[in-house]
């Protein structure tokens, strides 16, 4: 059978309870038409990095899923159907990845320890925050760094969850000569 | 004009993704995927990134498939 990984997000204002049931529905759909699932993740509530059908929160649920063709694509019909599911994306992969997903909250709990602990708000380095030490392909050019003094609330993702750092603290940026198309 | 004036020349970086303990591209995982984005929201070409031509394809995928679960944006307006 093939294996998948699928995805997907469920309305924010639904329970904990409801958003199990619900992935139980979808979890059986699959079993009963052949296939199995060895791991599920719930990734909780998180915010969205733009407008989902008016939201800006949902529930993700990530499954793995060995079954048939048609087990996945009678799931993913009964997920269109439901109102309370948002978006649900289902990749194909060769094998199942043994590691929890960085998603996980186990996962999650632990990059935003780091990024405490880690990371110093310097402003003079520009993007403060998670994007610390991946300054190297963003800031390849001299000279931009002193220019990227603007808001530590850019970086200011620290407190908050998933989309906190796509809030719109960056200010204008005018544009150098020698500079390309990267914005 | 100083003769560094640009990244290009120096540049002798070997993909980020090749290699052992090389990162996997996962669209799951958006630490890594910000990386390679610009402060909109593009996707940084491999000359900047000095990602090899397969792993940017890789890359290019998966910082799709996050867009489309809503992990990362299209835009980042400013």
């Amino acid at each position: 059978m093939a294996l998948y990984e699928t995805t997907f997000m469920i309305r924010p204002d639904l329970s904990t309870q409801q958003v199990e049931a619900l992935t139980e529905e979808m979890k059986s759909v699959v079993t009963e038409m052949g296939g199995q699932i060895p791991y599920v993740e719930a990734w909780g509530l998180r915010t969205l990095a733009y407008r989902v059908k008016r939201n800006r929160k949902a529930h993700y649920v990530f499954l793995q899923l060995d079954a048939p063709h048609d087990a996945r694509a009678e799931m993913e019909r009964r997920m269109s159907l439901n109102e309370d599911v948002l978006r649900y994306l289902s990749v194909k992969v060769e094998t199942f990845s043994e590691t929890p997903t960085p998603m996980s909250p186990a996962r999650q709990a632990q990059i935003a320890g780091e990024k405490r602990m880690g990371r110093r708000r310097d402003p003079a380095e520009g993007e403060a925050g998670v994007e610390g030490d991946g300054g190297e392909p963003r800031r390849s050019r001299e000279g931009r760094e002193p220019r990227e003094g603007r808001d530590g609330a850019g970086g200011g993702g620290g407190g908050e969850g998933g989309g906190g750092r796509f809030a719109s603290g960056r200010g204008p940026r005018a544009p150098r000569e020698d500079e390309g198309e990267i914005e | 004009m100083t003769a560094a004036r640009r990244p290009f020349f120096r540049r002798k970086k070997s993909c980020p993704f090749s290699g052992k303990n090389a990162p996997k591209i996962d669209y799951k995982d958006v630490k890594l995927l910000l990386r390679y984005m610009s402060e909109r929201g593009k996707i940084m070409p491999s000359r900047i990134t000095s990602v090899s031509a397969k792993k940017q394809r890789l890359l290019a995928e998966a910082i799709k498939r996050a867009r489309v679960l809503a992990l990362i944006p299209y835009v980042n307006r400013q």
